[in-house]
């Protein structure tokens, strides 16, 4: 009771309480972003509504101003954390780019990281206010993930009948899965959902699964790296090899088991 | 002059039955035979096949001259194959445009002095080669111009495995192509010397990436001509053929060779074109000379899409290039082959009926024709005998076109709407007003080229698979 009632207690929560709420009791997920800005009015936060919207194809979009703090509040519907990341950064360079920008951004996602979204949130505004973070940097909330969270698997496969019939069984197992069909496509994914693993095969369209793998592991080093699962044909100890070499936790050859497949991710993100 | 003339269209006119007859009998042997093939290839489980250890390697060689354009393109696709071991090199000819600096630039590719070039074959002077080890499978070679055999016999040189695929620069290969071959291959490691693809008419379908996604038929009427007429010349010729080891020519846009007998038959000949005709008579000649037991396969589901000419000039100048490629070919081994025993099929079978009615057939054709026309202005009254002329030549052909429709609607099917069957249809019937024609004008140009000693290869201009 307490705790929920701290929750309520600032004013960026209170605005956003029945969304929240919302959110909470049809257990939608939501990505929220935590900016410090200055001279911010209402005119410019519909500005910058108006502008998401248009960029990045949005249309659950809140926004709140809270002038006491200067902290501007974004939820956006539907939006897992990867994806968050990725709206996080459009926002931080409209920011930016109207010298609005007077503080770090921090950035959270439920269910992911929490069983309560007001709880998260609020949780976001203590450590701003406690002044953690660098100005112009974009921070992940450290809240623990919650055991319920969903992992999110980024599935790359010329083969869309693989794709689609693995994206159907791993829903149902309860990851959220991304899909990608080349090389390309599958870098421009991961850039955008950050997942936190990639089933990949190694024969693919315009970057092949090597230059995947390696763009993945060189890409960033420090504080994300995701599991990647190498899911092909190739059969060549050359091939496994070169794909250890390169860092992959684990090889499955095709023809494959689902339930194998399931339960060596599952081990793997545990 | 009436009798002769009435003589000769006569002539003629049993030359017509002959051949035709002799293609209906290729057809139906070509019919007989695709159903093992489409049973084979049911069974045959491609993909898993496709990362076996036991597949045997390939090098695909990519001779490139002036490709700029498509080069990177088609490169990217021949490194998406699904193929267990496989390299390309790709063999920069000379060529007066960027196609090196591309290359290398897109594949961050640099000078190496460690592939060394085995110099089994003579060839104009290597300038270097390249590689990336971020791309192990990938080689590329830069010499100086010496035509497109000239760079076979370096991308030979070269080449690490024991198989070879030849592809033209302009060509895209199915994903699986490669797996289908390897299989028909590894059928008869021992026997198999060479094994062909089918080659089918890339324009009008939707490219993506280096790859086929959306069949179609070509919107461009002469595009359209040359997809039945590929069609029939393949699906209704070369399995026939195949089937009785009577192949004389393996298309040099998509053909698998052992290595060790391409070299021991003294590797490509360059100098003229049909260089892809060439070598596949040299390895008939040389296996029966030695008297081994060996086969020149087809496999009619292995494909390669290609860019098809889509203007008179053009496609005048490739016809013209063929006629002068199989007129060479035919007078250099057509003396010592034809007729003679030892050489079985090849010189029982295939070499005569190439020099009677393939080489010679403009000749045969079109002198009938105008000796029956001849014929028919000496005398109005003897006008059915020219009409019977032209009903046999359409007969004859359109019902070889259905036939090979029929066996590209039961095995393949990749166009699958009625309408594109129906215009098909339509074409196989229009080719005989006009195209067919210029197609047999072309080669007799061809053939005067050649007596002129004209040994260039002409103009094949590309456009970007992006359009």
């Amino acid at each position: 009771m307490s705790q929920i009632a701290k929750a309520y207690s600032f004013p960026l929560c209170q605005a956003f309480e029945h969304v929240l709420t919302f959110y909470e009791s049809s257990q939608l997920p939501c990505g929220i972003i935590l900016a410090v800005t200055n001279g911010s009015n209402e005119e410019k936060v519909q500005n910058l509504k108006m502008s998401l919207a248009k960029a990045e194809g949005l249309t659950d979009i809140h926004c709140f101003y809270d002038k006491q703090s200067s902290m501007l509040g974004i939820l956006l519907g539907d939006q897992m954390l990867g994806n968050t990341h990725f709206h996080s950064l459009f926002i931080k360079e409209h920011l930016h780019a109207r010298h609005m920008l007077a503080g770090p951004v921090f950035i959270a996602s439920f269910p992911e990281q929490g069983e309560s979204a007001a709880q998260i949130l609020s949780g976001m505004v203590q450590e701003i206010t406690a002044g953690k973070g660098i100005t112009g940097d974009i921070h992940i909330y450290g809240g623990k993930r919650s055991s319920k969270a969903k992992k999110s698997l980024l599935l790359v496969s010329q083969d869309e009948t693989v794709n689609e019939f693995l994206r159907i069984y791993l829903q149902r197992k309860g990851y959220c899965i991304y899909l990608a069909e080349n090389g390309r496509e599958a870098l421009e994914q991961y850039q955008r959902c950050l997942p936190d693993a990639v089933i990949t095969d190694l024969n693919l369209a315009i970057e092949d699964g090597y230059q995947l793998i390696s763009k993945i592991k060189n890409g960033n080093a420090a504080e994300y790296s995701p599991k990647i699962v190498v899911l092909t044909h190739k059969r060549l100890e050359d091939d496994k090899k070169r794909s250890f070499e390169l860092g992959v936790s684990d090889y499955i050859g095709k023809p494959f088991s689902p339930v194998d497949l399931e339960a060596r991710v599952r081990s793997l993100l545990s | 002059m009436k009798d002769f003339f009435q003589a000769y269209g006569i002539f003629a006119i049993y030359y017509v039955i002959v051949i035709e007859t002799l293609y209906l009998t290729i057809l139906s042997l070509s019919i007989k035979n695709i159903f093992s093939i489409i049973k084979s290839s049911m069974y045959s489980r491609f993909q898993s096949l496709s990362g076996s250890e036991y597949v045997p390697q390939i090098s695909i060689l990519v001779p490139a001259y002036n490709e700029e354009l498509t080069i990177i393109e088609n490169v990217r696709s021949l490194l998406a194959l699904d193929y267990p071991k496989y390299e390309v090199v790709v063999i920069n000819d000379g060529s007066k445009d960027e196609t090196l600096q591309v290359m290398l630039n897109e594949f961050q590719l640099t000078r190496t002095e460690h592939a060394k070039s085995s110099g089994v074959l003579g060839t104009s002077k290597v300038r270097g080669v390249y590689y990336n080890p971020q791309y192990p499978n990938l080689y590329m070679i830069d010499k100086e111009n010496g035509g497109k055999a000239d760079s076979l016999n370096a991308g030979i040189n070269l080449s690490h495995y024991p198989l070879i695929a030849s592809i033209d620069a302009d060509s895209l290969l199915e994903k699986d192509a490669l797996i289908r071959i390897a299989k028909v291959y590894m059928e008869n490691p021992d026997e198999t010397v060479a094994i062909g693809g089918i080659v089918r008419i890339a324009n009008g379908c939707e490219i993506e990436d280096g790859m086929v996604k959306k069949v179609n038929l070509p919107n461009k009427i002469l595009p359209m001509f040359q997809c039945v007429e590929y069609l029939k010349a393949f699906l209704g010729g070369r399995i026939g053929w195949s089937s009785i080891n009577g192949l004389i020519i393996v298309s040099g846009a998509f053909g698998v060779f052992r290595k060790d007998f391409v070299v021991q038959a003294g590797g490509y000949r360059g100098g003229y074109p049909g260089e892809d005709m060439n070598i596949i008579i040299k390895l008939h000649k040389y296996m029966l000379e030695k008297k081994l037991p060996y086969r020149v396969a087809f496999c009619p589901d292995a494909v390669c899409w290609t860019q098809a000419p889509d203007t008179l000039k053009i496609l005048g100048s490739q016809r013209r290039r063929w006629g002068r490629g199989n007129l060479k070919n035919m007078l250099e081994y057509g003396f010592h082959i034809v007729g003679r025993p030892k050489y079985k099929v090849m010189g029982l079978i295939t070499f005569p009926y190439n020099i009677i009615f393939e080489t010679l057939n403009p000749y045969f054709r079109f002198t009938g024709f105008l000796a029956l026309l001849g014929y028919t202005v000496l005398d109005m009254t003897q006008w059915r005998i020219l009409v019977i002329y032209a009903l046999l030549n359409l007969l004859f052909g359109v019902l070889l076109g259905i036939g090979s429709l029929f066996i590209e609607e039961l095995a393949f099917k990749r166009y699958t709407r009625v309408r594109d069957n129906l215009k098909m249809l339509a074409f196989l019937f229009f080719m005989f007003l006009g195209y067919q024609q210029l197609g047999v004008i072309w080669r007799f140009l061809g053939h005067i080229e050649f007596m002129r000693n004209n040994n260039t290869w002409g103009t094949m201009t590309r456009t970007s698979w992006k359009t």
